[in-house]
């Protein structure tokens, strides 16, 4: 059996990177467009 | 031909005409698409060591690298003239069929890249010492053939990227993925012809093109009116 | 005052997308590390290729939400270009851009098994050269979505951009397979013929499961962020 354990520790190291990262991504710029909601809310409350 | 499909081509030839009239008087964005091009084919050539890489293996990407980057060019300055004073919108309140505009474009376009090649063809030629001789009459067929590939897809782009934000840089990221099938056959084909290999061995990659072309100046007219707003 | 974590904040007019728990994410999420885990721990290596056969169980299955997400995205266009329903929109811009991140992690594990396997980290193979012109399509997709503001022509033009690279593709895959059989390159061993034990099957069509659960929970995540984007942006114009 040929040794390349290295590679498939690499690739799954890669795709689970990838996958938690873009979840991440996906939260962060979900919560980005709550806070801009929720500042506008309180703005406009203030403003009206 | 049925009258609807002749009235679309009278009307697309009309606004050719007043695109490459305008260009004409201008001559700022041919003479440049050339002076780009030639300027190309010269640093091209010290990008290679010449001794170990041959003219005849350069040349073809080099002429097509250049064609492709000079081809966007002129596709940018196909919608560029209508930028200004709304001069867009006068052009589809014209009682034209959507399709006779993007026609029309294409065919100025088409003139343009086609005149740009005229020149660069005999430099490439010149400058890396390849007497195209028989191969010349074939070769011209392929770039007429990749050249209305290039310009349908180009043209289509072109349009959908003069309303948005940096134009410049989002023509070549949106169109060069559909040249790799039209670059690969006329780039292969190229480096056959001057090698001296007979036409018949390159019908493979004019089928690929002449297939490009009929599937991709259909499909990007009957898309272009759909790019517009209603 | 403290910046309300999820949607607490009272609602404008323009809908938004549900808050809480997610279940499907939840589900994806748990069925996805049970994948890894048990091919990770619990599948035995190939006896030819060794650990490296391993980065099939998350290469084949990336690959095949790729193409779906991407081939998605592209009939989303399509049909809203006859139905004009924004959600078809926003789920052709969650999928295209899912697409990319998986296109993206086809084109990282991908070299990474090719090089102990083939001997060599990149081949201009019909299937790869296709797989890295659909990943520069795409993401020129969202970078011309990025670059319009007017929500209706960005539709538009993303939906004609998808149908048209659908059209792109036979062309893609027959011209680099013709330049191939011109210009033979160094023949890499085909190792697809190996006759998978059970043991592994199960590990891999688990994984394949695994993975488009996990398609199913981004894209859900992605809309949710592009149906609350859109609001914010509604009700920012209905302001002004």
């Amino acid at each position: 059996m040929p040794d390349n354990v290295a590679y498939f520790h690499a690739a799954y190291a890669a795709t689970i990177a990838l996958l938690i990262g873009y979840a991440v991504s996906i939260v962060v710029r979900r919560r980005r467009v709550a806070q801009r909601r929720a500042q506008r809310a309180t703005a406009g409350g203030r403003g009206a | 031909m049925t009258d609807p499909t002749r009235g679309i081509l009278v009307s697309a030839w009309v606004i050719a005409r007043k695109d490459l009239a305008i260009e004409f008087r201008t001559r700022s964005a041919f003479l440049s698409a050339i002076v780009f091009t030639l300027l190309s084919i010269v640093v091209f050539f010290f990008a290679w060591d010449p001794t170990a890489v041959g003219p005849l293996d350069l040349a073809p990407g080099v002429l097509w690298v250049t064609f492709t980057f000079s081809g966007m060019l002129g596709l940018h300055r196909a919608f560029a003239v209508e930028a200004r004073d709304g001069a867009m919108d006068a052009l589809l309140l014209a009682p034209v069929p959507r399709e006779s505009i993007f026609l029309g474009k294409l065919l100025a376009n088409l003139a343009f890249v086609l005149g740009v090649q005229t020149v660069a063809l005999p430099a490439v030629s010149l400058f890396y010492n390849l007497p195209l001789g028989a191969a010349a009459l074939p070769i011209a067929g392929v770039l007429v053939l990749a050249s209305i590939g290039l310009v349908s897809v180009g043209t289509l782009f072109a349009g959908m990227t003069a309303n948005t934000r940096m134009t410049e840089l989002l023509l070549p990221v949106l169109a060069l993925p559909f040249f790799i099938p039209v670059v690969i056959p006329a780039a292969q084909s190229t480096a056959d012809l001057l090698a001296g290999r007979p036409l018949a061995d390159v019908f493979v990659w004019l089928r690929i093109l002449l297939a490009f072309d009929l599937v991709f100046l259909f499909a990007c007219t009957v898309a272009f009116p759909f790019t517009l707003e209603d | 005052m403290t910046p309300a974590p999820t949607g607490s904040a009272p609602a404008p007019t323009a809908p938004t997308a549900r808050t809480g728990i997610d279940w499907v994410a939840v589900v994806a999420a748990l069925v996805t590390v049970a994948a890894f885990v048990r091919a990770i721990w619990f599948t035995p290596p190939d006896l030819l290729q060794g650990y490296a056969q391993k980065i099939m169980y998350v290469h084949v299955p990336t690959i095949w939400v790729a193409f779906l997400a991407l081939g998605l995205s592209a009939l989303a266009g399509a049909f809203w270009l006859f139905l004009k329903d924004p959600r078809l929109d926003r789920f052709a811009e969650s999928s295209a851009e899912v697409g990319v991140v998986f296109t993206t992690g086809v084109l990282i594990t991908g070299p990474i098994w090719a090089k102990p396997i083939w001997g060599a980290w990149w081949v201009w193979d019909a299937r790869l050269t296709l797989t890295l012109v659909l990943w520069f399509l795409f993401l020129g997709y969202l970078v011309l979505r990025g670059a319009i503001d007017d929500r209706e022509l960005r539709a538009r033009y993303s939906a004609v951009v998808g149908l048209l690279g659908a059209l792109l593709i036979p062309f893609v895959h027959l011209s680099v397979y013709i330049f191939r059989t011109q210009h033979p390159m160094p023949v890499v061993a085909n190792p697809e013929g190996i006759q998978m034990p059970a043991v592994m099957q199960v590990t891999f069509f688990f994984s394949l499961f695994a993975f488009t659960l996990m398609y199913v929970a981004f894209v859900r995540a992605r809309m949710a962020l592009a149906t609350d984007r859109d609001a914010l942006e509604d009700a920012s114009t209905a302001e002004r």
